[in-house]
């Protein structure tokens, strides 16, 4: 690969809640077209980074540059136009929704969104809405889901289900997925789908990905660099071979559920 | 420029004892809760009609009227729980199905009372004595009585919350049910006791206003929301803070009436509440409970 | 036989009176999932804006101040301006809480409304109210027809109401605040402005009760506080959740079927002189029903349906 900047760039993150020091000083990086994890025994603070990358927590100190741009202490809405968007650990879609609705919502910068122009009608917003159905369309023909298009989402199960809600992030037309542990509570055989959907995007549609996973098995199967969290920073960055061996990453997870190689 | 009247102060003290009573009744069970049950302001208006009963029809002194209409009330308040929001809970419904189903059914049986009884005001068989006057303000030696037993009742209840392991495992229960019932508490005993601690609270207290004023069909579902207001205020599940924020709603609306129509009275509570959630919903006491 | 159908007219324009404020609350709560108790403030404050707007000019022996005697046109104007208004101050404050606690302070402000309109002679007439709030056209239709003319004006009121509700279901907008209801933390996390939305969505819902407060000013020609009491709000609620949530359609059939229940049980016969206890027994019926509803058909008659693919290609003109 050339030599480029990082996709994502966070530098001394810190997040803290009344005394609870949650992320305190996390550097890494994330290269474009990459799939990066992002590990650590519980409350290592890896959730609350996510959260506070994707502007759901202000940030207590550090920096957070995406694609040159400083993303610090922005809000969601901000995070998600410039190109970052998160999904959720129980696989959250609209329940009432139909599979195709929750596509939808996703889609960005559709005029028909506003109240005046909702009000006026169709013709104020109709090249937008023919472009969402369009990209949502596509997008459940890729991911294997337009047989389930017109079902509500709650009917579907756990694995169709985060399907939706990965399709659904990509509606948003991100440069870079936060995937917060995507295999929570997924059966074993559904797991191999996700890990297989999530490369193939990688590989044909050079999505980047940033994962938090509790999963070693899967973690170490699907990303090409790793950072280690503990304790609110970073303490391991690399290859998932070199994170195999090194010392201080292997005494963290020492008396944790590292070795989870069952079920979850 | 209205000198301050003292006899506000009192007024004051005299509603919001009752009122207090009521919110810690009230902030016990909807710490459990896991929704504002409308239909609580009928708990204390069944409570007072029982007593009553207990007491005008059946001729008991009010005190022994008052020890029968706390079970009489808390099998009511067990049996309603059973028949209308079990089975909704069985079924997995979420709050607002539950707080919507507790609205009916607070209209049921608020009119349904108003059938029984009628919607007069109804008094209870006690003499209502002559005002006395101390230090400049008239009271009543019932009022004194009504101040001294909800002090009394809330002074028990310090205790019970500090001095009993059942006190004290309701306080961890309360403040965090997930740690409790991995320490070993049996939080299903802890729940039945908060809900009957609670139940007696508030059928107390609708006795002492009944005694205070009189009795109405309308009288708990009136002061329900004056009852949130004090709870807000104290902080949701807080005793302290419940009795703190019935007093001060009591007091806060007596003295209004030096500034404002005395009709405004009922929107000084919610006013307190109204500010109370927008700038500090925690309660005054904040995480101090 | 002229009687009967006097009353099924004023029956009739009172239930698309409601019609119009279920509407609205089905914006709020049906598609947008905010649980507003406190439907009757925007229901006043639109039937004491229209008013105010139409009477003459106050004689020296009238408690209030204001009278401005414009056309009732400009009335239900003013009344769904002042409505919306009023939705955006009190969504100010209340629109960041969580849901439950957005009930009690909606109920809260409401009665605070309630009590000044009480109170406030100069502004409202407090509790005396104001009267001889004029009729559209009553000077040119004739008597016996006026109540099918006014009526006729609420139809086409609720026929606008449902046309819109209708269509903006249909609309990212609505789509938006389904995606809302469901889950607002993921919208948010979709890049939605979610506040913005709901905001949006209760100045709409609280237009719609604007107007049919203004309706209902120019019905009654006379207005006093206690016709605006919470009960109207759980009347409206109770239509909601009867009809069906989530659909114009269901608010309608509810509306019609409380109202109208209400009114044909108003004069029963006081058969073994049960006829004071019949208030109340109706109200112990209509807690029942909204129990029963949540318990056996929480989705009520008219069950909420999703937009279909079909539909959204519709309305972008497109075809599969």
């Amino acid at each position: 690969m050339s030599e480029q900047d990082p996709l994502l760039d966070v530098q001394g993150l810190k997040k803290h809640f009344g005394g609870v020091k949650a992320v305190d000083g996390l550097d890494f990086t994330v290269e474009q077209n990459s799939i990066t994890g992002l590990i650590g025994p519980n409350g290592a603070g890896k959730t609350t980074s996510f959260r506070t990358i994707a502007g759901f927590h202000e940030p207590d100190g550090g920096t957070v540059t995406f694609d040159g741009q400083d993303l610090t202490g922005a809000d969601p809405a901000t995070v998600v136009e410039a190109g970052i968007t998160r999904t959720f650990q129980e696989a959250r879609t609209f329940p009432s929704m139909s599979v195709f609705e929750n596509l939808l919502v996703g889609a960005v910068g559709n005029r028909g969104e506003q109240l005046i122009p909702a009000s006026i009608g169709a013709s104020q917003y109709s090249e937008d809405e023919r472009r969402a159905i369009e990209r949502a369309d596509e997008l459940l023909e890729y991911t294997g889901l337009e047989s389930v298009r017109d079902q509500q989402a709650s009917e579907l199960g756990v694995g169709e289900r985060k399907l939706v809600e990965i399709a659904r992030a990509l509606m948003t037309e991100p440069d870079l997925i936060l995937l917060d542990e995507p295999m929570a509570g997924l059966p074993r055989d559904v797991t191999q789908d996700v890990i297989e959907y999530i490369q193939r995007l990688r590989e044909e549609r050079t999505q980047t990905f940033l994962i938090v996973e509790h999963d070693m098995d899967v973690i170490m199967n699907i990303c090409d660099r790793i950072t280690v969290m503990e304790a609110g920073r970073d303490i391991a960055s690399g290859t998932p071979a070199e994170i195999k061996r090194d010392e201080g990453v292997i005494e963290a997870y020492l008396g944790s559920d590292a070795d989870t190689g069952g079920e979850q | 420029m209205v000198a301050f009247d003292p006899q506000y102060l009192v007024n004051g003290v005299i509603v919001g004892s009752t009122i207090a009573l009521a919110a810690v009744g009230l902030t016990m069970i909807f710490g459990i809760l896991n929704f504002i049950n409308f239909a609580h302001g009928e708990y204390l208006t069944v409570g007072a009609y029982a007593a009553f009963v207990a007491n005008v029809t059946l001729g008991l002194p009010i005190p022994v009227a008052l020890l029968v209409a706390v079970p009489i009330t808390a099998g009511f308040a067990v049996a309603i729980d059973r028949v209308v929001y079990y089975p909704l809970r069985e079924r997995g419904l979420g709050g607002v199905g539950l707080l919507i189903t507790s609205v009916g059914l607070s209209i049921a049986l608020r009119n349904t009372i108003e059938i029984i009884w009628g919607s007069k005001l109804r008094d209870y068989a006690v003499p209502s004595g002559q005002a006395m006057t101390i230090a400049g303000v008239r009271i009543t030696a019932l009022q004194i009585i009504i101040i001294l037993v909800a002090v009394l009742l809330m002074v028990v209840v310090h205790l019970l919350l500090t001095r009993t392991i059942l006190g004290i495992s309701m306080r961890a229960t309360s403040s965090n049910k997930a740690l409790a019932l991995s320490s070993g508490i049996e939080t299903e005993r802890i729940i039945r006791w908060t809900w009957i601690i609670g139940i007696s609270l508030t059928v107390v207290a609708g006795v002492l206003i009944g005694l205070n004023t009189s009795i109405r069909p309308s009288m708990g579902f009136r002061l329900l929301l004056v009852m949130f207001a004090a709870v807000i205020l104290g902080g949701i599940g807080d005793p302290y803070g419940a009795m703190l924020g019935g007093l001060s709603i009591g007091i806060a609306q007596e003295v209004s009436v030096a500034f404002v129509s005395a009709s405004y009275k009922p929107a000084i509570a919610f006013a307190i509440m109204v500010l109370m959630l927008l700038w500090r919903p925690e309660g005054i006491r904040g995480e101090n409970a | 036989m002229l009687e009967q159908l006097s009353f099924v007219v004023s029956v009739a324009t009172v239930a698309g009176i409601y019609a119009i404020l279920t509407i609205g609350l089905n914006i709020h709560w049906g598609e947008t999932g905010l649980l507003n108790f406190g439907h009757v403030a925007f229901f006043a404050v639109g039937a004491y804006a229209s008013a105010l707007l139409t009477i003459p000019a106050p004689a020296q022996s009238d408690p209030y101040v204001f009278g401005f005697g414009l056309p009732v046109a400009f009335g239900l104007l003013g009344a769904a301006v002042m409505a919306g208004v009023i939705a955006v101050l009190l969504g100010m404050l209340t629109l960041q809480l969580r849901e439950d606690y957005l009930a009690m302070v909606s109920i809260g402000l409401a009665e605070i409304i309630r009590y000044v309109m009480i109170n406030e002679n100069w502004l409202t007439g407090g509790v005396g109210g104001l009267y001889g709030i004029k009729r559209p056209f009553s000077d040119v239709v004739p008597g016996e027809f006026y109540g099918l003319f006014y009526l006729g004006i609420v139809l086409v009121a609720v026929a606008g109401c449902y046309v819109y509700s209708r269509r903006l279901k249909t609309t990212p907008f609505g789509r938006v605040l389904r995606s809302i209801r469901e889950d607002e933390e993921v919208a948010k996390a979709l890049g939605k402005d979610t506040f913005r939305y709901r905001m949006q969505a209760f100045v709409v819902g609280a237009i719609m009760a604007g107007l049919a407060g203004g309706l209902w000013a120019h019905y009654a020609t006379a207005l006093t506080p206690t016709a605006f009491a919470a009960s109207v709000t759980f009347l409206t609620w109770v239509a909601l959740i009867v009809g069906g949530s989530g659909n114009a359609a269901g608010a309608v059939v509810g509306a019609v079927l409380i109202i109208g229940f209400r009114e044909a049980t108003r004069f029963l016969p006081d058969i073994y002189g049960l006829g004071s206890i019949i208030p109340s027994l109706r109200l112990i019926l209509v807690g029942l029903l909204v129990m029963a509803v949540i318990r056996y058909r929480p989705e009520g008659l008219v069950p909420e349906r999703n937009v279909s693919y079909a539909e959204y290609l519709k309305r972008v003109g497109g075809e599969n």
